[in-house]
């Protein structure tokens, strides 16, 4: 009774408080009409290339909406009507607009009704340029497929590009084959002959040169014609570069209900129903940060009598509460140029990846996959007209190709040259004969030469890539000390990059006896040597890898960001990243791959030696995959109606993998590349290139310090050879090489040690 | 003693009193609320009340030995109930509570309050000798209490389910359980209402969503906290709700003056904030009268515990107490921002045939066990 008693004294000393205290308070505040609280939703930070181009932003965008609940149905007709006066939209849109606002439906249960989305206003649609005011313009537009024409320019070259325009068949009207403008004239529409309406824009923008509307400030004026719509505007998040970096930024998408469930019951929603959060790339990865903290607003009306609006303005910010906290901006690694120089590296390529990271730090200087998608598009942005979010959905497009796992092919064979070189199992004079073949376990294992390769020793073999010598390894090894020794080394493993990446597979005889019907079967070592058959590596893992044999064996830690921008504009402090570790490798054996790597590119033989920067020396690998297969039956389905596409893919996919990765300055590596092109043929001819054409344009915009001497060394060692480089290091100038292997290894070295100097003189019979 | 000579005992009558007073209010502050809306709830409430009234002299009159026997009957066809209302329960603002039963809509849930309350203090009659209890012999009841608490905890209706645990668990600390016990019942039922709550807060969040996206229709502004889920519109209406009990002052105001002060700010003004209509137009004074009825309703239910002379009887009339009690104390502490918003009504006060049935049917109890004590 007592707890009764003191209970409902607690509830009148509160009442006390409520009425007696605060009530004149409160009373003043209830005479508030309508108060609301608004949630101000926090912007998003952006996202900054290493030089603080913003790669990610954001800009607000307008839609125009209609109330079904206000439209009534003798209005319908003069609504659309109307809005076909102001907006160009197609006669299909305006017809669906009607049927949907004619439909028997309860109109208090249906949500607004979006007419248009991102409405140009203040920047071009295509590459949200800010658009400048211009002279009025006319154009022609086709109700009935949606094209906008422009006036054909005097020269028939496109205003643009300065291309030559091509008319357009069975019309009378021109287009530019490259950036897809269309010119005409003519009255009707060159395509379906259906009359053109002509109107004026009066906007330009000052990049792509194309004319638009204000759309926005047309629908603005004419609003009180039209009670029943709303101009909407948003918060869209917005990628000026489109295609270039789509994998690394990601894109953002309208949260789920999934999103929303809170972490513990009692917290409340984790996110209001329109927000968007990050989902894939860095948005992804740095959704949290990026996002910041909403804010609430109050939002009052007060009733019209109201004496005492100075107190009441008090009693007001007195319920403010929460300041809007904006999202950190992410300044990234990401180095725009060679990015943009990766994407022109790789435009004959259908499908790969380019991957170019700088060899000391882990720092992600590129990273492009092909075919690219526009993360605009992805984010709920409307298309430009005739543009689509994707290049082409065969390739798959979203696929981060540069951090997913392929057969690593022949870049993998350094794995089976170091651990048959630590174990002991070779010595760097072992030779074996390559008949072009190698029969084992009742199956023929081939090599890519079919004449083969002579008896060859290990150098050779790197150089030439010759897959029998490493059917041997991988028989003297077997498939589980490759397999530890591939995690030694940093396969199998994560790169330490902030967006989702494949972590590769290792197969071992315990996963092939799990994972495969039949178990595990010797010969599946022999494949494994060469990168073939069950193991996978991303580009990104390799570039890594190959890092570390270029820089003294440091796996570095992969990083694709700088850190957050404070307010004024400087980074913050970072979080210290873990340092590379340490490659359980001895330096002589190091610096033998990096011999054997650098007569990859640089000796003749070698099987990048087409491919050779002009101006700094690389090293690396190629590799190619046998990776012929046949396209997935969806993909069939898909393509039924367009045989010339299916027979392209076809055939396409009838192709070798293709992969090629280096180092550069061979002795001093700054740079790392991957090149990866699937279906894309052979290592040597078609990925190699593409890396020399990025390694060069970063050593063009960087030189080397020892550029010089680096020229000068490859003059020099191809003119004099092998003397020189026969006991000491393989990469000629003493000076431009940093003296630490030579000088500790015949001190350190155990008696016993096969991998010794004479081993290696053996070796050097360069061609 | 004859019967009326025994309701004339002054306990009794202050009793009824509140009973009568809280009866007349809940009329008067729903009429108001209607006139305001335009809408009728008042005479079906006034129906209901004096369907109430007379269930009280019913079962005021009842033999209590044969309502012991009836009451695991009852208990069980409310349970039966109970699950009927999830698969053809009435849906009505995003929960299955009412059954539609001829021209009334039942709520099994309301009726269970009390039925619960009988079924403990029969079952500890039973088993008096083994107080004070343990857990393990604490079995029996706490499946007699899970049961319909998880069912209507599915409607979903937390309220009324936390409030039917709350008048069972008054029963059963009056009874006298081992502190250790107590310590681990509290963390299983803590536990229990966790994992509860989750599910709730899920479908409150559709519940939210749907409210918003309805005042998003109604207004051309955007609705108040677009998207803030449900917690925190709930919280923005006890808000407005605490304006709307504040501006009521010492003395309340004119009603005309309440009338639009409430239509603005006062949700659910027939249900869950009755009590906000009503202290704005009567002021602190008004509701310290409020109070008092309620208070001497509890009063006069743990009164009568303290002097019965069945321990049966004793039992029955706490979970009375607690019936009120806990309703109000709820109610009351959400309306003028104590608690946290769960929809519990208010006893009598809020509109609603179940629970003013159910409150009454408990008066009847009360008068029944008071006017047989001291004949025995
Ligand atoms: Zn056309
Ligand atoms: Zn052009
Ligand atoms: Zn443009
Ligand atoms: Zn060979």
């Amino acid at each position: 009774m007592a707890g009764v008693f003191v209970a409902v004294l607690v509830l009148i000393a509160r009442l006390v408080i409520v009425q007696g205290v605060m009530g004149a308070n409160y009373e003043k505040i209830a005479t508030i009409e309508r108060v609301g609280k608004v949630r101000s939703q926090a912007p998003r930070g952006q996202i900054k290339g290493s030089d603080g181009t913003v790669l990610a932003r954001n800009l607000e965008s307008h839609s125009l909406e209609l109330l079904p609940a206000k439209v009534k149905a003798d209005r319908v007709v003069a609504i659309v009507s109307r809005l076909r006066e102001l907006l160009d939209m197609t006669d299909a849109e305006l017809e669906a607009l009607r049927g949907e606002l004619l439909r028997e439906a309860d109109p208090r249960k249906r949500q607004p009704l979006v007419v248009r989305r991102d409405l140009v206003s203040t920047h071009c649609p295509y590459d949200s340029s800010q658009l400048e005011l211009t002279s009025e313009v006319e154009y022609r537009f086709c109700p009935v497929c949606g094209r906008n024409f422009e006036p054909v320019p005097a020269r028939k070259a496109c205003p643009f590009d300065q291309r030559k325009l091509q008319s357009i068949p069975g019309g009378d009207g021109m287009r530019c084959a490259s950036c897809e403008r269309e010119f005409s004239s003519a009255g009707v529409c060159p395509y379906d002959h259906h009359a053109l309406h002509v109107g004026h824009h009066n906007l330009k923008c000052p990049l792509c040169q194309r004319t638009f509307n204000d759309e926005v400030a047309v629908i603005r004026a004419n609003l009180h014609l039209l009670p029943e719509a709303r101009l909407e505007s948003e918060i869209q998040r917005e990628y000026p570069f489109r295609f270039l970096a789509s994998h690394v930024l990601g894109y953002v998408g309208y949260v789920t209900d999934a999103d929303r469930a809170p972490w513990l019951p009692w917290l409340p929603a984790r996110f209001a129903l329109t927000d968007r959060v990050g989902r894939t790339g860095l948005e992804r990865a740095f959704d949290a940060a990026l996002r910041g903290l909403d804010g609430e607003q109050v939002v009052v009306r007060r009733s019209g009598a109201d004496e005492n609006a100075k107190g009441m303005d008090d009693l007001v910010a007195g319920l403010q509460p929460r300041p809007t906290v904006p999202g950190l901006t992410l300044r990234l690694t990401l180095d725009l140029e060679l990015q943009r120089i990766a994407k022109v590296a790789m435009k004959d390529v259908f499908s790969g990846a380019a991957v170019v990271i700088d060899a000391r730090t882990g720092e992600v200087l590129a990273l492009y996959s092909k075919p690219s998608f526009d993360p605009n598009t992805m984010s709920g942005k409307r298309a430009p007209h005739g543009k689509t979010a994707t290049d082409t959905p065969a390739y798959a497009p979203l696929l981060d190709k540069a951090v997913h796992a392929f057969p690593p092919a022949s870049t993998f064979k350094i794995v089976a040259a170091i651990a048959a070189l630590e174990e002991n199992v070779v010595t760097p004079s072992t030779t074996f004969h390559c008949p072009g073949y190698y029969d084992f376990g009742g199956r023929r294992f081939h090599c890519h030469s079919k004449r083969g390769h002579g008896d060859v020793n290990l150098r050779e073999a790197i150089r030439s890539s010759c897959d029998v010598y490493f059917y041997h390894l991988g028989e003297l090894l077997g498939l589980d000390r490759l397999e530890a020794w591939a995690r030694k080394l940093g396969y199998g493993e994560s790169t330490g990059i902030e967006i989702y990446e494949a972590q590769g597979r290792l197969p071992t005889r315990a996963w092939y006896a799990e994972h495969v019907k039949g178990g595990y079967y010797p010969g599946f070592a022999l494949s494994t040597a060469v990168g073939q058959k069950d193991v996978t590596a991303t580009p990104l893992q390799v570039a890594r890898v190959y890092s570390a044999l270029g820089r003294e064996g440091i796996l570095p830690n992969v990083t694709l960001v700088q850190g957050f921008e404070g307010p004024d504009g400087k980074l913050l402090p970072r979080l210290p990243r873990p340092s590379g570790r340490d490659l359980p490798v001895k330096s002589t054996t190091l610096r033998f791959i990096r011999n054997a790597l650098l007569a990859v590119v640089n000796d003749e033989g070698g099987t990048a030696y087409a491919s050779q920067p002009t101006n700094v020396m690389m090293a690396g690998k190629t590799g190619t995959a046998q990776a012929a297969q046949r396209p997935r039956a969806d993909m069939v389905e898909r393509l039924k109606a367009d045989p010339l596409a299916l027979g392209r893919l076809t055939a396409w996919m009838q192709n070798d993998h293709a992969w090629f990765v280096g180092y550069a300055p061979a002795e001093d590596p700054e740079i790392t590349v991957a090149v990866f092109v699937e279906h894309g043929g052979s290592g040597g001819h078609n990925a190699a290139p593409i890396a020399v054409k990025i390694v060069e344009s970063w050593f063009a915009r960087h030189p080397h310090v020892k550029e010089a001497e680096a020229t000068q060394a490859k003059a020099h060692k191809k003119a004099a050879v092998p003397q020189e480089e026969l006991d000491e290091t393989p990469i000629a100038d003493p000076e431009a090489v940093p003296t630490v292997p030579h000088e500790d290894d015949p001190a350190n070295r155990p008696a016993d040690e096969p991998h010794d100097v004479p081993g290696e003189t053996g070796d050097e019979v360069l061609p | 003693m004859s019967v009326f000579a025994r309701i004339r005992q002054p306990s009794t009558l202050l009793g009824l009193f509140c009973v009568l007073g809280l009866c007349v209010i809940a009329i008067e502050n729903l009429h108001f609320a209607d006139s305001m809306l335009g809408t009728t709830f008042h005479r079906s409430q006034t129906i209901w009340i004096v369907v109430g009234l007379i269930g009280t002299g019913v079962t005021a009159g009842l033999d209590m030995q044969f309502v012991r026997r009836v009451s695991p009957i009852v208990y069980q066809v409310l349970i039966a109930l109970l699950v009927a209302v999830l698969f053809f329960g009435r849906d009505i603002n995003y929960s299955k509570r009412w059954l539609e039963l001829g021209p009334a809509n039942i709520q099994p849930s309301e009726f269970m309050k009390i039925s619960i309350a009988l079924v403990l203090a029969d079952w500890f009659d039973k088993k008096r000798s083994q107080a004070p209890w343990k857990l393990r012999q604490l079995l029996m009841p706490v499946l007699l209490i899970l049961v319909p608490v998880a069912l209507i905890n599915r409607e979903p209706d937390l309220g009324t389910s936390v409030c039917v645990a709350l008048i069972a668990l008054g029963q059963v600390l009056y009874d006298g359980v081992q502190r250790r016990t107590l310590v681990l019942a509290l963390c299983v039922a803590l536990i229990g209402i966790g994992l509860a709550w989750k599910f709730d807060v899920i479908r409150d969040y559709q519940k939210g969503r749907a409210e918003t996206w309805w005042h998003a229709m109604q207004d051309d502004e955007k609705a108040p906290d677009t998207g803030q889920g449900g917690a925190n519109r709930d919280n923005w209406q006890a808000e407005k709700a605490l304006w709307a009990v504040g501006s009521g002052r010492v003395a309340g105001r004119s009603d005309d003056e309440a009338r639009v002060s409430v239509l603005r700010h006062v949700p659910f003004v027939h249900t869950d904030f009755a009590l906000a209509c009503f202290a704005e137009r009567w002021g602190l004074i008004g509701c310290i009268f409020l109070f008092g009825l309620y208070l001497g309703l509890v009063w006069w239910a743990l009164y009568i515990a303290d002097h019965a002379q069945e321990r049966f009887d004793a039992l029955l009339a706490v979970g009375v107490a607690g019936l009120v009690f806990w309703q109000f104390f709820v109610n009351a502490g959400m309306v003028i921002g104590l608690l946290p918003v769960v929809g519990v009504t208010l006893p009598l006060l809020s509109y609603g045939g179940s629970s003013a049935l159910t409150v009454l049917l408990g008066a009847g109890f009360l008068l029944n066990i008071s006017t047989r004590r001291k004949s025995r």
